[in-house]
């Protein structure tokens, strides 16, 4: 489905819910919302101060000093009351006991009383609660009995050593001082330390390596060759395109964006962006845009709005309880898979630029930088099997062990002859005798890559039958035919590959 | 700030348009009518000025598709929309100049000539935003079929009203 037709449709489906929906009246909703909503502020209204503020405060002062008068009146009776009595005459008593002091106008004090006299201090150094509060603590001074921050405006009349230490200002902005784990030990702080954080190493790595330009995980930026652990929930994000080869094997290849989930025995794929090639060795579960795919072998998944894009090359895809077979390609969205169509790898190669180069998964490669079986002639020096050939006695080893061949494999390796010559490469198996293939007019003195799929091999005996899979190669043995020559293998390998 | 009456207006005037806008960009029912809602709220405290029909729709599409890439963020949903201007245009060829009207009498149109059971399927999915299970057994199809019969449905759909628009 092309880009407009996608919007077509998308525009059929909007009317369709408009025309077979509820109707939809938004205005209470929006109503409310404004009206609810207070007026958004990114800073903070900075503090003010009133000027009315010390003449408050000052009344406070008097206020507080005159209740304390009025409580040692109160308190100091007992003793005087006799004298008291005595020098006073009946009812006034009631005159010299207001019981509401009034505000604003301080007390007076019993000039007979000497006690309240000789403890001036306690009226004028008011215990830390009763200091004046700011504006609006005022008038409802609080019986709390741990110290309170005092205002600027007053005059501070009790020493304060935790005033010197005050750093925040009056709106204060950073963490609660009263909440109780702003007073934990510094140690029980969390801290950010790579070397002591062990978060990260409980998520299992999931890629043993990649292979690309550049690459960045979770934003830091990683250039070819560079070494880098890709753990489960790690967000990677390719330039041009990358290879994956995952911890149990699976190849991807990655334009666009990923994530990467679950664990080792069940790896998974967040298809955040672009699209993805995969030729898996378990079923692979690609996520994108809340739709979810399982790979059993080879595919590309492209990430579309609402939906992914499946090309099935080999094996299947599913999705829920449905799935697309080799060659056919479907969308995936909400009402399940879409329509199948027939396609070829080469237009998958059209559609996708990155799988223009084609992706291959190593299945087995030998470096031959040890034996990896028994050889046959010749002998292992720097990482190359060497030796002189001839029909008869080829170069060749023996697989650490017997290699099941399917379909798509194609053997590849690297050699050099030093006379020009044909030569056979032919593979043994387990079971079903040796299967060869002719290379002609092979160029001396140079180094050559070479390639073929497994499919074009023949028996050695019976020349009409070709390789199937299923068989089992235990052996990879190069020889010239009819001649004699000096020959080097750097490496072999058999690969899948799409196509 | 505008009053309710006027922002009532406002709304009532446009949110067909919004909700249909936010639903062909890809967000589901519930998701549009937050985001039209956000949309609405936003134009009415940013001020803006009406001028005219036109280009307050343009300006509260704008808006909604902001609301809708900064929530495909949040949620780390980084779909790959359309170039905005080939949104834009087809959205404008597709609305004409009457804001879908003739688009939508093309579709009332088509539904008729639908079997029943089509238009029923219809009706669950982008009615009441049923399930294919639920559509499968209302309409007495395995879910396969349902899906079908609703591809199927929307494939006339499509073809109906290219035909009656053309015309």
């Amino acid at each position: 489905m092309s880009e407009r037709e996608q919007q077509e449709e998308r525009y059929l489906e909007a009317q369709l819910r408009e025309e077979l929906g509820l109707d939809t009246d938004l205005s209470e909703r929006v109503l409310r919302e404004v009206y609810a909503q207070p007026v958004r502020r990114v800073i903070p209204p900075p503090r003010r101060k009133p000027v009315w503020q010390p003449l408050a405060a000052a009344a406070s002062v008097l206020i507080v000093a005159g209740l304390a008068a009025f409580a040692l009146v109160k308190v100091l009776p007992q003793q005087n009351h006799q004298e008291q009595a005595e020098s006073l005459e009946p009812g006034r008593d009631r005159e010299t006991q207001p019981t509401q002091p009034e505000r604003g106008a301080e007390p007076e004090a019993p000039e007979d009383i000497s006690p309240a006299k000789e403890e001036p201090e306690t009226i004028l150094d008011p215990e830390p609660e009763e200091q004046p509060q700011p504006e609006e603590q005022v008038e409802k001074p609080t019986s709390d009995s741990e110290p309170i921050k005092e205002d600027e405006s007053v005059v501070d009349t009790t020493p304060n050593p935790e005033k010197e230490d005050k750093t925040e200002p009056d709106g204060q902005i950073g963490p609660d001082p009263n909440q109780p784990d702003w007073t934990d030990p510094s140690e029980s702080w969390p801290r950010k330390n790579k070397d002591t954080d062990t978060t990260p190493k409980a998520r299992p790595v999931l890629v043993s390596s990649w292979n690309g330009e550049a690459i960045k995980v979770n934003g830091d930026r990683f250039k070819h060759g560079e070494a880098v652990e890709i753990r489960t929930g790690d967000s990677v994000e390719v330039k041009a395109f990358a290879d994956f080869t995952l911890v149990n094997g699976t190849l991807l290849r990655v334009d666009g964006e990923i994530t990467f989930e679950g664990d080792e025995k069940e790896i998974a794929v967040q298809l955040e962006d672009g699209a993805l090639y995969a030729d898996t060795v378990a079923p692979l579960r690609v996520d994108g845009d809340g739709i979810s795919a399982v790979v059993e072998g080879m595919a590309v998944v492209e990430e579309r709005l609402n939906a992914l894009d499946l090309y099935c090359l080999r094996g299947r895809i599913s999705v829920g309880e449905d799935f697309i077979a080799a060659g056919f390609r479907s969308r995936a969205d909400d009402d399940g898979l879409g329509r199948e169509k027939a396609f070829t790898w080469p237009d998958v190669q059209r559609e996708f630029r990155f799988l223009k180069d084609v992706p291959a998964r190593a299945l087995l490669r030998e470096d031959l930088d040890e034996a990896p079986g028994k050889l046959f002639g010749g002998e292992l020096k720097d990482g190359v099997l060497g030796g002189e050939s001839d029909s008869a006695t080829g170069l060749g080893f023996y697989f650490r062990e017997s290699h099941t061949y399917q379909e798509g494999e194609v053997v590849r390796f690297r050699f050099r002859v030093e006379k020009a010559c044909e030569l056979i490469l032919q593979l043994g198996t387990d079971e079903n005798g040796n299967w060869r293939h002719k290379l002609g007019g092979v160029k001396p003195g140079e180094w050559i890559e070479f390639e073929l799929p497994l499919a074009e091999f023949y028996k050695t005996i019976d020349v009409a039958k070709s390789a199937e899979p299923g068989l089992r190669f235990k052996f990879f043995q190069l020889h010239p035919e009819e001649t004699t020559t000096a020959m080097e293998i750097d490496w072999v390998e058999i690969v899948r590959k799409p196509g | 700030m505008r009053s309710a009456v006027q922002i009532e207006r406002l709304v009532k005037e446009h949110q067909d348009g919004l909700l249909r806008y936010l639903r062909y960009l890809g967000c589901e029912e519930n998701l549009a009518q937050d985001l039209a809602q956000d949309t609405f709220v936003a134009t009415i405290q940013a001020d803006f000025e009406i001028r005219d029909r036109k280009a307050t729709s343009a300006y509260l599409r704008t808006t909604a598709r902001n609301f809708y890439f900064m929530w495909l963020r949040k949620a780390r949903r980084e779909v790959a929309l359309p170039d905005e201007d080939l949104l834009e245009s087809k959205w404008n060829e597709l609305e004409s100049e009457d804001d879908g009207d003739t688009y939508r009498r093309a579709l009332r149109n088509c539904l008729k000539g639908l079997t029943d059971r089509a238009r029923l399927a219809l009706r669950l999915r982008y009615g009441e935003n049923a399930s294919r299970e639920e559509i499968s057994f209302a309409t007495a199809l395995e879910p396969e079929g349902a899906k079908t019969l609703l591809r199927r449905a929307k494939d006339k759909l499509r073809d109906c009203i290219r035909k009656q628009v053309g015309e």
